[in-house]
């Protein structure tokens, strides 16, 4: 009976080894215990931000790949954060993936817990002033959960909406059906060769300011010249012709206007008969037309600075 | 004709002053005859009952027919060689050129065929006021060249009274016309255009009085259109004592010419008013008519005008005054190189304004 006990332990122990082997949680620090609350970055805490800043879990930044949802093997996580580090070293942009279950109920939720999650964590601290990086966000908490790729700082500008589209796009199936490994090296692969391919040209002229908000381009003045001569033109006529009219006083009266006697104006026949009607609609479009593109703008987090994002995924 | 039958007539030919004798002369600004020589002035109607009174003899006689006789007897006519026109003065005042084209050439004889208009307005305006209002006419007039109403230009002035056909016209009969009234309204995202299409018709009878046209061939009609137009108001019954001084022309057209004109002034002036009475309509258009004119009455009258002869740049340039109202009017000629630097100036002050306006709206509008 007690070696049946002892098997049963050396079991239980091997199996929580087994599960501890799959599932190593990302290690994690309590806020409370440091300076700033852990926050290293430029950003001010203060009342209005200091919940979003305790509730945001302190991780170890070098770790890259945040698995809290427990759906990669620590191989997997450890190629991937592999991967990260080559992409860091080669764009100076962080790449970053994280995965929890979360409660949320819209997926603004999410970005605001995404952004502070990248916000009050080191990510590119090492880099530049606005911490360029990049960072998935994978909620599982229910069925068919929702992930989002988030920009920040540089990123903005090579990653733009409609290239985060096409990568949320591209990732799809394999979130969809559970093939995490594949989709988030597919999502770094992805991100790499957007890298590869520059700035994206919809961004051209935007900046990332000091709290790392994309700045559309100061609008170009493009004078109406040919608008201009052509009223310019219409002007001078007019008043030359007035001019003219002027020193051409001789005319021929058509009219005897000044010579009717008011009194004798009778109107006798006045005959209004109406012939025929018809009414025309059209439908008022209240579609003001495209607006033409390159109107970008960052969201901000409540951290104070700016980041963008794609559209999303439920899936 | 007795003795003192003669010198009567003599007086009011000459226009005598009836208190010494001497020649009189009507002064436009005073509206009365003024004596040079004693000072004396005198209405049109102290100077006829002057007459009236001297000529008791001829108090049976009717005053139409005397004056007729009077013109024959005592008005000379000038006839242009050059252009043909016929201008009468009275013995004092002598013509030395022809007014309209200003020919010397002219022939003088006494006044021969039918002179005898019924109304005239008086000079109102003196020689000085048309000379002034030459001079005035730079003023508004950038493109006038320089020294283009310099005095020294005027050639020749001249108050000719014009003989003018005063026609009363009366105008009757329809107006056809389409009109349409449109309405607009919005219900939901529907806009809706509603147009009731109507056959208009406006009739009635207006009368005209004392619509001018001139009745001299040597004159531009539009020169005389131009001036008008002169208050009827001061029309007054002929005497040719108000010719004194000044210089006439017999009329030389009349008739169906001169009444097309009139005619077709009052039947577009009808047309209008019958248009424009047809009032709810948001569009209309004149179909057709069936306006008929009536003369109803034809007067002859002299119309006081300055004409003003300017020669610049060896060329003649006609310019006339109403002699009552004093509006001047002429073709005063275009500087071509003041007309290219407004031109140049007025392009480059407009293109500025419209562009800095552009810019402005730019910075504001963001």
């Amino acid at each position: 009976m007690k070696k049946f006990k002892y098997i049963l332990l050396v079991l239980f122990i091997l199996l929580i080894g087994l599960i501890n082997v799959n599932a190593q949680t990302p290690t994690t620090r309590n806020r409370e215990e440091l300076d700033n609350l852990g926050v290293n970055k430029k950003w001010n805490i203060n009342e209005n931000n200091r919940s979003n800043v305790l509730r945001t879990k302190l991780v170890d930044s070098e770790e890259k790949i945040y698995d809290f949802s427990n759906v990669m093997t620590d191989e997997e996580i450890e190629k991937l954060k592999q991967k990260s580090i080559e992409f860091k070293n080669k764009t100076n942009m962080e790449i970053i993936i994280l995965t929890d279950s979360l409660v949320y109920s819209s997926d603004k939720q999410n970005e605001d817990y995404a952004a502070d999650f990248y916000d009050y964590n080191d990510f590119g601290l090492d880099l530049d002033k606005n911490y360029s990086g990049v960072l998935l966000f994978r909620n599982t908490y229910e069925e068919d959960p929702y992930y989002n790729i988030y920009t920040f700082g540089e990123a903005q500008l090579y990653f733009d909406y409609y290239r985060l589209e096409s990568v949320l796009d591209d990732i799809y199936n394999d979130l969809h059906s559970g093939n995490y490994y594949e989709g988030f090296n597919n999502y770094i692969s992805k991100m790499d060769s957007y890298y590869d391919s520059g700035k994206s040209s919809e961004m051209e002229g935007y900046t990332i300011d000091e709290n790392g908000y994309l700045q559309a381009p100061p609008k170009k003045y493009h004078p109406p010249i040919i608008l201009a001569l052509g009223i310019s033109s219409i002007i001078t006529l007019i008043i030359i012709l007035i001019l003219i009219k002027k020193n051409k006083m001789i005319m021929k009266e058509t009219r005897a206007d000044q010579y009717i006697d008011m009194k004798s104006v009778k109107i006798s026949n006045r005959q209004d008969v109406f012939i025929t009607s018809h009414t025309t609609q059209h439908t008022i479009s209240s579609d003001s037309g495209s607006s033409g593109g390159g109107s970008f703008h960052s969201s901000s987090g409540s951290s104070g600075g700016g980041h963008s994002s794609g559209g999303g995924r439920h899936g | 004709m007795t003795e003192e039958k003669k010198i009567v007539n003599e007086d009011t030919l000459e226009n005598r002053c009836p208190a010494c004798r001497a020649s009189i002369k009507y002064n436009p600004k005073l509206k009365k005859f003024k004596c040079e020589y004693c000072g004396s002035e005198f209405t049109l109607e102290e100077m006829k009952q002057h007459s009236d009174n001297a000529s008791t003899d001829d108090k049976n006689k009717p005053k139409k027919e005397q004056k007729v006789k009077d013109d024959y007897n005592s008005y000379i006519t000038y006839r242009c060689e050059s252009c043909g026109a016929e201008i009468i003065a009275d013995e004092q005042t002598a013509a030395t050129f022809c007014v309209y084209c200003g020919n010397t050439a002219i022939l003088k004889s006494k006044l021969s065929g039918n002179f005898t208009p019924d109304k005239i307005i008086p000079f109102k305006k003196e020689k000085e006021e048309a000379i002034k209002a030459f001079k005035g006419l730079s003023k508004g007039r950038p493109l006038m060249p320089k020294d283009f109403n310099s005095e020294k230009n005027i050639e020749k002035i001249k108050g000719v009274y014009i003989p003018f056909w005063l026609y009363d016209i009366n105008i009757s009969g329809d107006v056809n016309m389409t009109g349409n009234i449109v309405t607009q309204w919005t219900s939901g995202d529907t806009h809706y255009t509603k147009t009731d299409k109507y056959n208009i018709v406006r009739g009635g009878t207006m009368d005209y009085h004392n619509i001018p046209v001139d009745g001299s061939s040597r004159f531009d009609n539009d020169i005389m259109n131009s001036i008008e137009p002169f208050a009827f108001a001061e029309l007054e019954d002929y005497n040719h004592a108000y010719l004194s001084g000044f210089y006439a022309e017999k009329y030389d057209e009349e008739g169906d010419k001169v009444y097309e004109e009139v005619k077709k002034r009052a039947l577009n002036s009808s047309k209008d008013r019958l248009y424009s009475d047809a009032t709810r309509y948001t569009s209309k258009v004149i179909t057709g008519d069936n306006l008929t004119a009536t003369e109803t009455k034809k007067q002859y009258a002299m119309l006081p005008v300055w004409m003003v002869n300017v020669k610049y740049k060896d060329k003649m340039h006609i310019f006339a005054m109403n002699g009552q109202t004093g509006e001047f009017i002429g073709n005063i000629p275009l500087d071509g190189k003041r007309t290219l630097i407004y031109t140049i100036l007025i392009f480059s002050i407009s293109f500025a304004v419209i562009m800095i306006g552009s810019y402005l709206m730019f910075i504001m509008g963001g």
